[in-house]
């Protein structure tokens, strides 16, 4: 039976590098292969360790379940290890992601107008043809953060009234 | 190119519809021809999935723009993926007929 497929994860920011190269390398030449950290992966170290958010809430934020998320966040740790210890390469490219389209708001006449091209930036509002707007965050960090809390506390709720500590989760009996 | 403008009525004086997947009439207008087009939107009633069936049902006439009120959750991937402009007329008294005389611009 092959296994279920994978779910698309949601990336928020795309990385502002393509990767990292070592300098000052004074080791052994043994073996130079770069190391291919996904932007899944990436994405789950700029949420937990540079956002410092909880890994439920990066979980929500990313659309996949807190163990997955843990999963992918400990597979980045290890690859960005390996390229800092051994002196490798990184490139971040890859993995199953999707991005949001980005948002405008025209003030000429009040419309919102998406992007479809995410490289060319649009010049004119296409309604109105003003060139008098600006990028609207449709704040999907606000939002998704929200949800990924609410669904904490009903995790919370299914461990019953117990607390996070000793005893938590199932009675022994 | 084209573009769909959501209508609440069959003719050009008719304002824009504020939903997508249940709006009663499409708008076609084609920006080089000046050709109008009106089709209904036969899955306005339908229980669910309006918003993809009508993505379908505007796809097919290669429209790379779509006005309209708003946008459901589903509607919006789809058309991301399909690479259409969205263009979103909030709470807007606009006929038809202004948003292609805006376009003409």
């Amino acid at each position: 039976m092959s296994p279920r497929p994978s779910k698309f994860r949601h990336i928020s920011k795309q990385p502002v590098i393509a990767g990292m190269k070592p300098y000052g390398f004074n080791g052994k030449k043994e073996n130079t292969d770069p190391v291919f950290l996904n932007l899944e992966e990436f994405e789950s170290i700029r949420l937990c360790d540079h956002l410092m958010l909880h890994q439920s809430q990066a979980a929500g934020m990313m659309g996949v379940s807190r163990p997955t998320f843990t999963r992918i966040y400990a597979r980045a740790r290890v690859k960005i290890a390996e390229a800092l210890v051994t002196g490798k390469q990184l490139i971040i490219e890859g993995g199953k992601i999707y991005f949001d389209s980005s948002w405008y708001s025209c003030r000429g006449c009040g419309c919102y107008f998406n992007n479809p091209e995410p490289d060319i930036r649009p010049e004119k509002c296409p309604l109105c043809g003003s060139r008098n707007f600006n990028n609207y965050e449709l704040l999907p960090d606000e939002i998704d953060v929200e949800k990924a809390l609410t669904k904490a506390t009903f995790k919370r709720d299914f461990c019953g009234k117990r607390g996070a500590g000793k005893g938590r989760g199932f009675k022994i009996r | 190119m084209k573009i769909a403008i959501t209508s609440s009525g069959n003719t050009l004086d008719s304002k824009i519809d504020q939903r997508f997947g249940r709006c009663e009439y499409f708008v076609i207008y084609d920006t080089e021809t000046g050709d109008v087009e009106i089709i209904p939107n036969s899955s306005g009633d339908a229980a669910e999935g309006a918003g993809p069936a009508s993505v379908q049902l505007v796809a097919a006439h290669n429209v790379k723009k779509i006005v309209s009120g708003e946008f459901g959750i589903k509607v919006k991937s789809l058309l991301d993926s399909l690479k259409i402009q969205m263009i979103i007329l909030k709470n807007s008294e606009k006929t038809v007929r202004d948003i292609i005389e805006m376009l003409n611009k």
